[in-house]
């Protein structure tokens, strides 16, 4: 064990301890806490975790009347106990209900202390997309964790961090932008090497590239890209050479990447499970290539089609409850995933373990030049009030992109001309695409939907 | 002696868990989350990281203090030079005398940035002339930490009842009392922390333990001299104290002795603190041996031999400290007084430094005959009706045991006393027992369980 690395001190004359500032102090203020709960018994991580859901449901009581239905049907009154046996009658919420009901799930009012609400759309890569508010807290609690996952796994923050992921397009960024640190806890508790963001839907040549010729310390990216990215520079003979580790999110990590990661460049890849309506779900141990479950941001379940829990070994739904966003209380919500219960994990850490987190498949899209990329379309449906419920593009043909829509309502010929121009747009020239209505889509055998599946072979 | 997992207390509504403290509880565990990895970090690397420090406080030093500015000349220092361990042994010692002489010329005209406000000190002096100084708000936040640290070494109840018997300076109230809604600034922020009260060290011994009782303390906090009266009064009394579950002491050498009685009739372990007054903490106990880690995050701690060379474990050498923080008046090498044994490796796992016994000062030993000094330890005269003593040395081997009694004392157990006596001074001195009415406590209210005779210029006793 080398030892925490120098933090940032926030005063002159001051190296060691640190006094870091008001966002670093409470970064460590939650990381500390961290450090002893990742270690409680399960009954008492268990206990917080309910003590925390308990004042959600009051607050979803006095401010928010929707969930306050949802706990009035499975028994629950103000300021009553929560128990696990009233928690469980709570009905599961699906993306369906949140896309449904939208504003209606907002909070009335959220505790100033929270701070502001701010909007939050996924990219729809688990289905159609869902939109809604958080507040400061969240992200706050968000950037705690993301310090917990650069802690556990002992990153050297001297060094450079590359993402390959969607980078929002406001103003004239391009394709490839710097910020100056991997992100804001990091930054301000110890300072960091910069980030350099590249568009993961320009071609995989193009990344490859870029890769190489920044060669940095550490790669984030989607696990179905990083293969790609792999690939790429292994027919170019290359490897990025100071890379010392690769993280990945946003989809499962397929089999055997793992592997070809550590054959070709010689790094570990460390998964992340998350989504932008939750937050983190859970983290990779820093031990092992399984998860553990993030319990002090988010109340994780594993459920059979029984709605009961699974035991290790078991796989089902994925319902978790986020335990911080006042704003816009999700009690117990169906995210849409499955994963996979682990037996209690070796390396000391009592948090709960998830072996495999499965149902999120690759998304990629080879280009009559070769290019593979992740077809970046969403746009097109992510905007609010948008009339289509739930959208996929299917490549039936090659070039022939045949888009599924469930509308939410009768679109006017001018509507689907603009979402037809647009989403041909995103693909490219030679791409053509037709609107096909359907009542639902259906999931895939995973249990997943997938915002693009190809039919053509490769 | 273990808990439940502490509580952390919130400030923000609707979030219990985890908590998300003030801005004073944030800043307290984000002191607390660097020092439970910097327990833990390769001493190389926590030396290093001392001499980063103290790089800052020489620079300031400097630039601003003329005092340090010729010292650290002549010792070859330039302005912006890392420290080493070559250079910081060339630095000469300060001493006691020297801080005293100094006065007002350690002090920083000017600070770097924000230290926080100044306070006053004045170290006990319990025999002589005290050392006068200023510390810093910063140096305090420092201090309170390793305050709270202690607490979570040794995984006492944060929620429970702190009592307090020490000296009760501005703080306590006409009767003596004082009290707060928690045990200190970070403690009470960071955490859900029980209340906490204080009595005066000066109120009779009978008044302390009578409040002690009535408030139902969990912990106490207190010296080891004052704890060794109250475990006597109670056993005199039949006062039992069922709530208590440990007993902390500071301020004065806690010898094994006392270890034992307190064990022996209130089953309780100390858990033991080395403190100075110009400096902050020097050691904590390890919450797993009785032997003291070095608090090398606030206090760069050396023990030294006679010829100024780090002592090797087993040896015993003065203590010489360099508080870490405090800018306004810098303390570079400063001969503490007391002496101490350092220690190897400690199996509990922190890297700290070692100190296996605090001995005390110098003034606290005793001489064979031979010339070797050695500091006296091992008296209990824990039986009726012995409830203080003090052992001072008046001529070259020769010993007064003054000693408080309940009632004048019988032949044979003035004769028990002396032979006890006589026996941890190494049967080196003729012991005179006189029975007195008080043993004045200083006013910060410690007192030395041994004194001997100043060294003659001589060096002859």
């Amino acid at each position: 064990m080398s030892g925490l690395p120098p933090l940032r001190s926030g005063l002159p004359g001051v190296a060691w301890p640190a006094l870091p500032n008001v966002v670093a102090a409470r970064m460590l203020a939650l990381n500390y806490q961290f450090q002893e709960s990742e270690r409680m018994p399960p009954a008492e991580i268990r206990r917080r975790q309910f003590r925390q859901l308990a004042a959600l449901a009051d607050h979803c009581h006095r401010a928010a009347p929707r969930q306050a239905e949802r706990l009035a049907a499975a028994g629950h009154r103000p300021g009553a106990p929560l128990d696990a046996a009233t928690w469980r009658r709570i009905a599961p919420l699906t993306r369906r209900d949140i896309q449904t009901l939208g504003a209606a799930l907002h909070a009335a009012s959220a505790p100033a202390e929270h701070g502001a609400a701010g909007p939050f759309a996924t990219s729809g890569s688990t289905g159609a997309p869902v939109a809604g508010v958080q507040t400061e807290l969240c992200l706050l609690y968000f950037e705690a964790l993301s310090l917990r996952d650069h802690l556990w796994h002992r990153r050297d923050f001297r060094g450079t961090m590359a993402a390959i992921r969607h980078i929002k397009k406001s103003g004239a960024a391009g394709d490839s932008v710097v910020i100056p640190s991997w992100n804001l806890s990091a930054g301000a508790v110890f300072g960091t090497g910069a980030c350099h963001m590249f568009d993961v839907f320009r071609p995989v040549a193009e990344q490859a590239e870029w890769l190489l010729r920044l060669d940095p310390d550490y790669l984030l990216t989607y696990p179905t890209m990083l293969r790609e990215q792999v690939q790429e520079t292994v027919r170019r003979g290359a490897r990025p050479r100071r890379l010392k580790g690769v993280s990945t999110f946003g989809e499962q990590i397929g089999d055997g990447l793992r592997d070809l990661v550590r054959s070709a460049w010689g790094v570990e890849v460390c998964d992340l499970y998350s989504a932008t309506e939750v937050g983190y779900m859970a983290l990779q141990c820093p031990e092992r290539p399984h998860y553990h479950v993030q319990a002090e941001s988010c109340f994780v379940e594993i459920l059979d089609e029984e709605g009961r829990d699974c035991g290790p070994g078991e796989t089902g739904r994925v319902v978790v409850t986020p335990l911080h966003n006042f704003a816009m209380p999700l009690l117990r919500y169906d995210i849409g995933d499955f994963a996979t219960v682990g037996d209690p994990c070796p390396c000391g850490r009592s948090l709960p373990v998830l072996t495999r987190i499965v149902g999120r498949v690759s998304q990629t899209l080879r280009r009559p030049d070769g290019a593979i990329v992740m077809p970046g379309f969403q746009d097109v449906f992510l905007k609010p009030g948008s009339p289509v419920r739930q959208f996929q593009a299917v490549e039936t043909a090659p070039q022939r992109i045949e888009l599924r829509l469930v509308p939410a309502r009768a679109l006017a010929a001018a509507e689907e001309a603009d979402i037809v121009r647009r989403t041909g747009e995103a693909f490219g020239p030679d791409y053509r695409v037709e609107i096909r209505y359907v009542e639902q889509i259906p999931r895939s055998a995973g249990g997943k939907h997938e915002d693009f599946i190809t039919m053509v072979p490769r | 002696m273990t808990v439940a997992p502490q509580d952390f207390r919130s400030n923000v509504p609707g979030l219990t868990w985890p908590a998300l403290p003030d801005l004073v509880g944030a800043g307290a565990l984000a002191l607390q989350y660097q020092l439970r990895e910097s327990e833990q970090a390769p001493p190389a690397q926590i030396r290093g990281r001392q001499f980063r420090q103290i790089a800052a406080l020489l620079d300031h030093s400097f630039a601003r203090i003329p005092f340090y500015r010729a010292r650290l000349e002549r010792a070859g220092y330039a302005p912006g030079m890392s420290v080493d361990e070559a250079f910081w042994r060339r630095l000469p010692i300060l001493t006691r005398q020297e801080v005293q002489d100094a006065g007002a010329a350690l002090r920083a005209r000017e600070m770097p940035g924000w230290h926080g406000e100044q306070y006053a000190f004045s170290s006990g002096g319990s025999t002589g002339r005290p050392v006068n100084g200023v510390q810093t708000e910063l140096h305090r936040l420092y201090f309170d930490a390793v305050t709270l640290r202690n607490h979570l070494w040794h995984r006492r109840d944060l929620t429970a009842r702190l009592a307090v018997i020490r000296f009760g300076g501005e703080v306590a109230l006409a009767n003596g009392r004082a009290s707060a809604p928690g045990w200190n600034r970070p403690a009470a922020s960071a955490f859900r922390n029980g209340p906490s009260e204080l009595c005066d060290v000066h109120r009779p011994i009978a008044e302390q333990l009578a409040w002690l009782a009535e408030y139902g303390a969990d912990y106490l906090l207190t010296y080891p001299s004052l704890l060794r009266e109250l475990v006597l009064e109670a056993a005199r009394r039949g006062v039992s104290l069922p709530r208590l579950r440990g007993v902390v002491t500071f301020g004065e050498v806690l010898d094994a002795a006392t270890r034992a009685l307190v064990r022996e009739r209130w089953g309780l372990a100390i858990g033991d603190t080395y403190s100075a007054t110009e400096t902050g903490y020097l050691a904590l106990q390890c919450p797993g041996f009785e032997r003291y880690h070095v608090q090398a995050e606030t206090c760069l701690v050396e023990i030294l031999d006679d010829a100024g060379a780090p002592c090797a474990p087993g040896e015993t050498g003065r203590v010489v400290a360099t508080p870490l923080h405090n800018f306004a008046m810098p303390l570079l090498r400063y001969d503490v007084g007391d002496y101490a044994e350092a220690g190897g490796a400690c199996p509990c796992g922190r890297t700290l430094p070692v100190l296996n016994r605090i001995l005390g000062r110098a003034r606290n030993t005793f001489r064979r005959r031979d010339g070797s000094r050695f500091w006296p330890a091992g008296i209990s005269l824990s039986e009726d009706p012995v409830r203080q003593f003090q052992i001072v040395e008046t001529a070259p081997w020769q010993a007064e045991a003054r000693l408080v009694t309940t009632r004048p004392l019988a032949a044979a157990e003035r004769a028990k006393a002396a032979a006890e006596i006589a026996g941890a001074l190494l049967g080196e001195y003729a012991v005179r027992i006189v029975e007195v009415a008080a043993i004045a406590r200083s006013p910060s209210g410690k007192y030395e369980d041994f004194v001997a005779l100043p060294p003659s210029p001589a060096g002859a006793r």
